[in-house]
This record gives structure tokens, sequence and C-alpha cells, in this order.
């Protein structure tokens, strides 16, 4: 789900920003959105510069061409985009244990995540853009202040191959592929996950904030190991629906989330409705740099013999140091 | 039999009535020409004929006039003109306080800034001064008049500008400056094409999208996914010295 979450915040990112013109004319956003926080920032203060009748460059905004100002672009369109995000919780459930369970301890965690995405070129289909993304993450959580639960502890290898196209008014579809693995503190494999997805996003501005619905299905192929009694039993289909939103205000972006997933396992007879609420508040130093306050509650309910005791919730809380690049 | 002469006089006659009816496309009878939108005080004027005052021009009007007229705006006017012809149809869109002149082999802008909008290859004939340019291409670009020369600038698909002896080939994005010294124009420039389709009246300041709406966007958003670097500058108007003017985009 924080891949997926991650990568609808970052595909808004990377779409182009709505303006709406600066003089008393027929308004009309265009869909175009833009790059990063700190870059929607300056082009708000050009756009007000430059709506102002004593604007120093008075002579280019009368133009009805439009404002135009040099950039370079890169041959081919591949770029490099680093992440690290390094997150300190406190969970009343780490474990998500069933709610009939009566020994749930909180306890604190500590999560540190590197993602680097690799954009192999942005494509021109004329009227739909395409871009096909390499990612690579990898993720450590620790547990601490209580014993027990250290075995929890645990790394996270992911690899995923993401083609997105771009379609006007907001529209976006994408399919790829994913493979996660889970590692225990001595490195032996605990669980794998692949996971081919198709989904349909749709973009909105509302005023300045902007804000996504998105739709997902997944099939999971999953291996337990030697944890369960099949190797398989958590083979499921997922159908999942993300709405998010992302509000600038002056350095703070506030960001919203809801998400309902519905899965069906294959092997077992369970299904689940997990509902996950969230929302993530930013103060952005720089454009690579930003300190987060993070809020999360997760409800699951489960249905069918092997669900019965599947039901869980849990709420998050806590701070995030978030450093990210693009190149 | 022999046939009379006559009949192969005529039958040659009717042939090159018939190959020029198909292949004369610069002929006006071929291209119906219409106003899509008008919006303050837009206006045609018969060259021909001068003596003839200007017709205010107004939404759905059809122009009927031969070659050569132009097409002007006041103050805070836009005009829209539909062509269509055999090639299918294409779009100008007149800014306002622009004049447009469009003569029986070439156009001249006057002043103002205008857009084309054409889905099939076409081909525009500009002076500048004495010398001429020629631009072929398809797509949607957009073109300003300076005080000594033309801006153009390619939204999307492709346009080559020049003459005979020297022409380059622009792509989307680019912007080059043309003049009377260097019909085939400057060495292109990008500029940032979301910024650009955002504050531009010829895109926005219109009630209808343009029917490139959709490769407008898709060319932007490319250009978004591959830029590597933005200058804190705009580009302006061209000096009497010939220098580019460039005004500086304040930091925040």
């Amino acid at each position: 789900m924080k891949v997926v979450k991650h990568l609808c915040f970052w595909i808004i990112s990377i779409q182009l920003n709505s303006f709406s013109l600066f003089s008393a004319e027929i308004k009309r956003s265009p869909e175009v959105r833009y790059g990063s926080f700190q870059e929607y920032q300056n082009r708000q203060a050009l756009l007000k510069g430059a709506a102002s009748s004593s604007s120093a460059y008075n002579p280019v905004t009368k133009s009805d061409l439009g404002l135009q100002r040099p950039v370079e672009t890169k041959r081919k369109g591949f770029g490099y985009h680093f992440g690290f995000e390094s997150k300190l919780l406190h969970s009343n459930n780490p474990g998500s244990a069933p709610d009939s369970n009566t020994m749930i301890d909180s306890a604190g965690i500590w999560e540190s995540a590197l993602s680097n995405n690799f954009l192999l070129g942005a494509y021109d289909f004329g009227g739909a853009s395409f871009s096909p993304i390499i990612g690579l993450g990898l993720s450590n959580s620790t547990h601490f202040g209580n014993d027990d639960l250290a075995a929890l502890d645990s790394n996270n290898l992911n690899i995923s191959f993401v083609g997105i196209f771009q379609f006007p008014q907001g529209w976006s579809a994408r399919t790829g592929l994913s493979s996660s693995f889970d590692f225990d503190t001595d490195m032996s494999q605990t669980y794998r996950q692949t996971s081919p997805t198709v989904g349909l996003s749709k973009g909105f501005n509302i005023a300045t904030a902007s804000a996504f619905v998105d739709l997902s299905f997944s099939y999971h192929l999953t291996d337990t190991g030697a944890y369960s009694s099949e190797e398989d039993e958590m083979n499921r289909f997922e159908t999942a629906l993300l709405i998010g939103l992302s509000i600038p205000i002056n350095n703070f972006e506030i960001s919203p989330y809801l998400r309902f997933c519905l899965a069906n396992y294959s092997n077992q007879d369970r299904n689940e409705f997990t509902t996950s609420a969230g929302l993530d508040i930013a103060y952005h130093f720089y454009d690579w740099l930003a300190l987060k306050f993070l809020l999360s509650y997760s409800n699951r309910n489960a249905n069918g013999l092997d669900g019965a005791a599947a039901d869980f919730s849990r709420f998050d809380w806590g701070g995030a140091l978030s450093l990210n690049a693009q190149f | 039999m022999r046939l009379p002469q006559h009949f192969f006089q005529t039958l040659s006659y009717i042939s090159l009535c018939v190959a020029y009816s198909l292949y004369g496309s610069e002929k006006e009878s071929s291209r119906i020409l219409s106003v899509s939108y008008a919006s303050g005080s837009c206006f045609l004027q018969p060259l021909s004929r001068t003596e003839l005052p200007p017709r205010k021009l107004s939404l759905s009007k059809q122009i009927n006039e031969e070659r050569p007229f132009a097409l002007g705006t006041s103050r805070d006017s836009l005009l829209e003109i539909k062509s269509s012809d055999e090639s299918g149809f294409s779009f100008i869109r007149i800014g306002n306080e622009s004049a447009l002149e469009l003569q029986d082999h070439h156009q001249l802008l006057h002043k103002g800034a205008i857009l084309f909008s054409h889905r099939h290859t076409k081909f525009w004939k500009f002076i500048i001064l004495d010398s001429l340019t020629e631009m072929r291409g398809r797509g949607t670009w957009m073109m300003e008049r300076l005080s000594s020369g033309l801006k153009v600038i390619l939204l999307e698909g492709k346009l080559s500008i020049g003459n005979s002896i020297q022409k380059q080939e622009l792509s989307s994005g680019e912007l080059v400056i043309i003049s009377s010294a260097n019909p085939k124009g400057t060495k292109p420039i990008k500029v940032d094409l979301p910024l650009l389709l955002g504050t531009s009246r010829l895109i926005n300041g219109f009630p209808t999208t343009l029917p490139s709406n959709s490769r407008l966007f898709s060319a932007a958003q490319v250009q978004a996914l591959k830029l590597k670097k933005k200058y804190d500058a705009l580009v302006g108007d061209v000096t009497e010295e010939k220098k580019l003017q460039l005004w500086t985009v304040p930091k925040k």
C-alpha cells in the first residue's frame, strides 16, 4: 500500500500544475500540472508578479502568446528519483494482531526506507504520454519499547516495473509488476509476494489543492515459506480505491488520504475489507528536505471460515524526515 | 474513322479544367472560411477594394471575400477563424490588437499574435520587410510580430521554417526569431510549455478547446518529464540592436 500511495503522489507531483489566468478574461485552467512543491510556489509567485499592473515585465505579460521561460531538456528523458524516509512511529497494534487477542501491546516503530525510481524515458504518443519506471526499494523496521515484539523486526526489498500512460483531463493508467521480499533480522526470507497490477487514476485541481482518485486491481502470488502450512495460502485478488488530497499552505503540505481494499483469497475461505485513513502534514525546508507528522488508522474486517480471527484495527502516529532528489 | 481535330482540342481543354480543379488548391473556391468565435471588435478589410469600409465579423459568419483581405482585432478582442478544405479543418486564432493580411500567395502579420492549428500539412509564406519565409508543417504553432521580425513557437507537431536556400526543423516547445536577414530563424530556444500553455490567451482566452488539445497536453507533459533546468528569465522582444530581451524572474 505504501508503494501505491507513494507512486500516486509522485505521479501527481510530476504531472503539470494548473494555473488560473491572471486577468479577468475567461478562466479555464488547463489540466497541465507541474513539478515539485517548491517549483509550484515559485510559479505561483511568478504568476502573481506578472498579474500586477505595475509588473516590471509588463511588456511580456501583455503578449497573447503567454509567458515564455527558457528551459533545458534532456534528449531522451531518462531520469532518476531518489527518496529516503526515516519514520519514528507509535502503534497501538504494531503486529496487526486480531482484535480477539487480548494481549495486544503497543510499541514504537522505527522505519527507514530507501527508494530508487528510474524513469526510462518519456514518450509522446500524440495525445498521451508514456513513461516506464523501474523501482527499487529497501526498508527496515525495528520495534522498540516492547521486547516481545522484537520478532516483528524485518527488512523488505521491493522491485517494481510500472508503465504509466497520462492523458488529458488528469487521467492516467498504469500497469506494472512488482515483487516484494520480507526478511527477518537474520536475513532469512519470511515472505515473498509478486503482484501484477493495473490501475486507473484521475487527478483534480481544487483551487490550489490537488486531489486524485486511484482504482487498482492486483493479484498477489505469495510464498509464506515455513510460516504456514501452505506456501501460497496468502494468494489473493485485491481491488483497492485510494483517494488522496494535497493542500499546499505556504511551506506546509497537508495530505489526507483514504483507502478501501477488498481482498479475496484464492486458497482460503476468507474475504477481507480493509479501510485505511491517514494524514500527512509535511513542512518543506527545501525542495529536497521535509519534516512530516503522520497519522494513520487501519481497520480490517474479515469473513469466511479462515477469516474469523483476522479482524484488526491499529492506530499509528509519529514523525518522519524525508529526503528527495530528482536527476 | 478518324475523329475530328476539334474533338481532341475539346478533350484537352476539359482535361486541363479537371486537373486544375483537382490540384489548384490555392483557389479560394475550395476553401471555406467561417468565424467560429469573435469577441469585442473584429473586422475584415478587403484590400483589392480599399474604398470599402471594414466589415464587422460576428460568430458563425461565413467569409466569402476573395483574397487579398485583412483580418483585424481591436483592443481586448479575440477572433477565431475555421477553415475547411480538401485536406481537412484548420483554425486560425487572432489575438487582441492584431492584424493579419491574407494575400493570394503569401501572408503578412502586421501586428499582434496569431495561432495556427491544423492536423494536415500546410504551407504558409510570410513576408518580413523585403524577404519571404516559408513555413511547412502540421500541428499547433503561434506567431507574434516583433519590432524587427517574427517570433514563432511550435507547440506540437512539426514545422519547417526557411526558404529554398536554408531551412530548419522545429520540434515542440521551440521558439525562433525570424528576421529579414535570417529567414530560417535563430537557433531554437526551448520554452516552458506548461507555463506557456497555462498563460496563453490564444489557448485559454477562447471558450472552446482546440482539436489538438490532447496533443498539446502530451507535448507539454513529455517536456515536463524531460526537464533538466529552468532559467529565471522570460523571453521578450528584440531590440533595434537585434538583441533578444530577457526579463529576470524574481525568486521566491
